[in-house]
């Protein structure tokens, strides 16, 4: 999160309690599906996934319309081709587990899509990760704004070196909690690029957001029993723009009078015919830990 | 009216007429009071100081007369047969003690004055006005008035013809004052029991005033009382004033001290949670001033400002931020024509900010723009037909972007932008003449420099497809007052005139304004953390050029006013930013910069009742804001967030008796734009909103509408009494309208699941979802 994005967050919420939200009816302005790229990968023995899709009017709830008979597959800087399967709604899968692994530390991957006539492509580089050195539990009472409960931090030491940008996934009984208010990045052991925290533990707000975050900011207390799982993944300072601009537009309807113009994410896939392509590849390296909450 | 025939005078018969004109209740000085001379036909008006001069063409005895306007007229007989030093005092209208000479001099100012685009508000009628929660507001006041506009309710600043926040050059006693809000937008720095004038230059700007592109906010706090002892107050819904002022030494010093403190917090403390009672908002201003009258050709002031907001979040987290002033001013008087003040001032903005666990674990933030200057100024009422005014000014600025501190498990890390320097300088040389009957000019000159100096580092930024982020490709260290970059400009200024009769004028008016210094800023409604940044050798000083058409007319002796002016800017060099900008403890922030032009064009309608039982007045502005800035927009024209077409306000108010009396605001203004998207994608399973045209503001937002009333019960007026009091109550929003602020787009609810569809939808954001009444008791003990 932009260190203003928190301090704007907070601001705001200081003005809720004056102001009403309601639901309105808006109309917008017609346009034609754009191709949409989901391609986040990792070096894990797992099946990798990658989405192709349409964009979609921006009130219309059914699911995406997936895109099949495309032709996916990432080469690595290694010499690899891997062909990812279609498996129908637009899902193309590689099960790395049973061919291998997609490629080591500091390889370059490139993805070429064929759509129809067009070809599209994008690289990514397997950048390396920081291990997980400990998840702690505490039971905290009587803070301003916190139920009273056990909550959770994670402790790791970002990987020397100024630029080094993660995506901190925290999941809750196996299911990953995707809340906008639970994305967490991490530009080396801070917010952003303009916070030079090289090297160090990740710093507090970072580490605290392996928690379970609700869509009103407040953070809500683990069970005894649960199982707790982080993940850091490495990401490229591109899916790092590309994942704080889709952050940062999921959460400005909560930024009230202080939201910033809408801005459409970053994409790091190019078209061959010129055409405007969503989406990112990123390939990961990935370093997990678990527990249990006692 | 003031009409004044130049005639032939040999330089033995000239004599001069000067002094002071004050209040006689409290010995405040009166700005823009008129001295005239009927059978000479020649007068001036007082300046900012209460100070005037008037060049006698021919020695003798004359009836001078004096006035200003909810004051009794004076005129008096002079022996003008030599250089006279003649000051007085004026005694307020409702006194009702002698006979009230009506005079019209004062009231078609209006119609008279050289000056156009300027809107003057006395603290008088802001105060009858009904207002949020009872507090009289003074920002909240001028946006009520044509070509003013506000983002939305709660915003901080305001908006004049078509500029942003930061192109307003708020000045209390002639220190700028960087946020001019408390709680955001909803009240405004200045208490208005320390306020005595308020004036808005929205065009026509003299020389004298520089270095913001689109207005002047002239503040002018009283001396404090000279003749007694008193005090003032107010206990409202969200503060309590008090305010002090007397005599030190009587009619040569006096001082006013004047406070407010919010008290939301103490009120809802014992309804918190525990946990929670060390949490709470409160906010409080100070504002002092004195002054010392060495001689008639002596006198200084020293005034200061201080005033904060406190936010804590418990015992581990808080945010504050404030102003702090302070002035000090020597009027001088080289001789009855030539009047000279010397103003040396000190400016501070800052806000920090801090949250963590505890010691070993924090983030501690703030950040500062730091500036001191002195102004020279002088008045040289050379004749009758020129009144010319020249000075200087120097300011110094240290901007500290944000010195920040993180502790990791006891391992810190500064993570500071380093501070910034710079140095504005400017001289100018106006002159007001008066040519003939009915033609009056205002022509001047300024010029403006502006010096980007170290300690620090300058940039250069590489070139990137339009809309992108532009990454540094080198950099270079200077020392401290090195100079890195230096601007310079000449800024031509004129107004003129034409009166058509004794009740009609047309004015037209041009004026270059240029602006070093911006307020980096990309949320709809600026927030208290924004910086403010000098002009860089990647960022170019703004420039604006106005052009402004007047007709101005007054109807039956001067009851009814009515004011029609045009206007079209051209702004240069205006800022934007790339989508996702990173503006906070960004050294690099000029890369996320971008820069572009901006025009501005309208019509500015207002008809005001002055007279009578029922006085208020209607305004109308019909008007058009864009920029263009490549990389936004697809590079095409797109209206700014407060453009408003459409921007109407109703001001009436009715005197019952000595007693009662009400008042009613109605406010219309066309939705300001927006940006909506078009489309949604996937990613990752988040539900993304997406605008497929790319396209900056391309909707408006809902209408906005409101209704307040007030009413006002006064004391009793009994000389033998010492203690007045006034029961002033208000409804705000009277038919609970919900306007809307904005327009948000976000996922239904809550958690999506993995694939299952998920619905969207969109959200009226009402910053005051109901109507708010209010009730507070005012006081005053002398």
């Amino acid at each position: 999160m932009k260190i203003n994005s928190l301090a704007i967050a907070l601001l705001a919420l200081m003005l809720i309690y004056s102001s009403c939200e309601d639901p309105i009816i808006v109309q917008l302005a017609e346009a034609a599906p754009i191709i949409t790229v989901d391609a986040w990968i990792d070096d894990r023995p797992i099946l990798q996934e990658i989405i192709l899709s349409y964009s979609q009017p921006y009130f219309d709830s059914t699911l995406v319309a997936g895109i099949d008979e495309a032709m996916v597959e990432v080469i690595s800087s290694a010499g690899n081709t891997m062909t990812f399967t279609n498996n129908g709604n637009g899902k193309y899968t590689y099960d790395a587990g049973t061919e291998g692994i997609i490629g080591n530390i500091n390889d370059t991957f490139e993805l070429n899509v064929t759509i129809g006539d067009d070809k599209l492509s994008a690289t990514s580089r397997l950048n390396p990760v920081p291990s997980i050195d400990s998840i702690t539990q505490e039971f905290r009472t009587n803070e301003a704004f916190l139920d009273d409960g056990i909550y959770c931090n994670f402790f790791s030491r970002d990987i020397l070196g100024i630029g080094n940008t993660y995506w901190i996934k925290t999941f809750k009984n196996g299911l990953y909690l995707n809340n906008p208010q639970e994305i967490n990045l991490a530009f080396d052991a801070g917010f952003d690029s303009g916070s030079e925290v090289d090297n160090l533990i990740f710093i507090t707000p970072i580490r605290e957001l392996a928690n379970e975050i609700d869509t009103d900011f407040t953070t809500i207390p683990w069970e005894v029993g649960e199982d707790i799982r982080v993940e850091i993944h490495s990401i490229s300072n591109a899916s790092f723009n590309f994942m704080e601009t889709l952050r940062d537009q999921l959460l400005n309807s909560s930024n009230g009078i202080f939201a910033e113009p809408l801005s459409n994410t970053p994409t790091n896939i190019v078209s061959e015919t010129g055409a405007v392509i969503i989406g990112q590849f990123n390939v990961a390296s990935v370093s997990t830990l678990s527990d249990t909450i006692r | 009216m003031i009409c004044i025939v130049s005639m032939a005078y040999s330089q033995e018969t000239k004599t001069t007429l000067s002094g002071y004109i004050k209040d006689a209740t409290n010995g405040e000085t009166l700005i823009g009071a008129t001295a005239y001379v009927k059978d000479l036909s020649v007068g001036t008006t007082s300046n900012e100081y209460g100070f005037y001069s008037i060049t006698i063409p021919t020695r003798g005895n004359y009836k001078v007369e004096f006035a200003y306007l909810g004051f009794q007229s004076s005129i008096v007989n002079l022996d003008l047969s030599d250089n006279l030093k003649f000051s007085l005092e004026l005694a307020p209208e409702a006194a009702e003690l002698e006979e009230v000479i009506i005079t019209a001099e004062p009231e078609d100012e209006n119609v008279t004055n050289v000056e156009m685009s300027v809107n003057k508000l006395d603290i008088a009628t802001i105060k009858k006005m009904p207002s949020l929660l009872g507090e009289v507001e003074i920002i909240r006041s001028i946006q009520l008035l044509p070509g003013v506009t506000t983002v939305g309710e709660g915003a901080t600043g305001f908006n004049v013809r078509g500029g942003s926040i930061d192109q307003n050059l708020v000045l209390l006693d002639e220190a700028p004052v960087y946020n001019s809000s408390h709680l955001f937008g909803f009240f405004s720095v200045f208490n208005p029991d320390a306020v005595k004038d308020v004036k808005l230059y929205k065009g026509g700007i003299p020389s004298r005033f520089g270095g913001r592109l689109s207005s002047i906010l002239d503040v002018r706090m009283k001396e404090g009382n000279n003749k007694k002892l008193t005090v003032n107050g107010g206990i409202g819904v969200i503060f309590s004033r008090l305010s002090i002022e007397a005599p030190i030494v009587k009619n040569k010093s006096s001082f006013i001290i004047a406070a407010r403190r919010s008290y939301i917090d103490i009120l809802s403390k014992p309804f918190l949670p525990e946990e929670q009672s060390d949490s709470g908002l409160n906010f409080y201003d100070l504002t002092i001033k004195t002054n010392y009258t060495f001689s008639e050709k002596d006198r200084i002031f020293l005034s200061g400002y201080l005033g904060r907001d406190n936010f804590v979040f418990g015992e581990q987290a808080g945010f504050n931020w404030g102003n702090a002033t302070g002035t000090l001013r020597w009027n001088h008087l080289f001789s009855d024509r030539l009047f000279a003040n010397l103003t040396a001032y000190y400016s501070d903005y800052d806000y920090s900010l801090s949250f963590g666990d505890d010691t070993l674990n924090r983030f501690d933030w703030d950040a500062r723009i730091l500036n001191g200057s002195i102004k020279p100024e002088f008045t040289w009422f050379a004749n009758p037909q020129n009144l010319v005014k020249f000075g200087g000014q120097l300011i110094a600025y240290k901007f500290e972007p944000g010195n920040a501190i993180g502790v990791s498990e006891g391992e810190s890390q500064v993570i500071s932008t380093d501070p910034r320097y710079a140095l504005e300088s400017a001289l100018y040389i106006e002159n007001e003449q008066e040519i003939g009957d009915n033609l009056t000019l205002n022509y001047g000159l300024r010029w403006s420099h502006f010096n980007f100096t170290g300690e620090g580092v300058a940039y250069t930024f590489g070139d990137v497809p339009l809309g992108e982020r532009r990454p540094v490709v080198g950099f270079e260290t200077f020392d401290q007052w090195e100079s890195i970059k230096r601007y310079s400009n000449f800024e031509p200024r004129f107004s003129a005139k034409y009166q058509l009769d004794g009740t009609s004028s047309i004015k037209a008016s041009y004026n270059r304004m240029t602006q070093y210094i911006q307020l980096v800023s990309n949320t709809t409604a600026s927030t208290p953390l924004d910086i403010w940044t000098p002009a860089t050798n990647n960022v170019k000083p703004m420039l604006a050029d106005q052009v402004a058409l007047g007709y101005f007319k007054n109807l039956k002796d001067n009851t009814y006013e009515l004011t029609t002016e045009v206007y079209y800017k051209k702004s240069q060099h205006i800022v934007d930013y790339i989508p996702g900008a990173d503006l906070l403890l960004n050294p690099f922030v000029e890369g996320d910069l971008l820069e572009g032009e901006g025009r501005a064009y309208g019509l500015e309608l207002m008809f005001k009742k002055n007279k009578g039982k029922f006085t208020g007045w209607i305004s109308y502005t019909l008007a058009r804001t864009e920029n263009n800035v490549p990389g936004i927009n697809n590079n095409e024209w797109y209206p700014t967030r407060f453009d408003q077409t459409h921007n109407m306000s109703l001001t009436t108010f009715y005197e019952f008796n000595d007693r009662w009396s009400v008042s009613s605001n109605f406010a219309y203004v066309t939705g300001t734009p927006a940006s909506f998207p078009t489309s949604r994608f996937e990613q990752q399973g988040y539900i993304v909103p997406y605008n497929a045209e790319e396209s900056r503001n391309n909707v408006r937002i809902p209408s906005y509408h409101r209704l307040d009333i007030g009413a006002t019960r006064k004391g009793k007026i009994d000389p033998n009494k010492k203690w007045y009091g006034e029961w002033v109550f208000s409804i705000y929003n009277v038919y609970s309208r919900r306007n809307a602020f904005a327009i948000f787009f976000q996922q239904t609810d809550g958690r999506p699941v993995l694939g299952e569809p998920s619905s969207t939808e969109a959200i009226k954001l009402s910053v005051i979802g109901n109507f708010i009444p209010s009730v507070s008791y005012n006081f005053k003990f002398n």
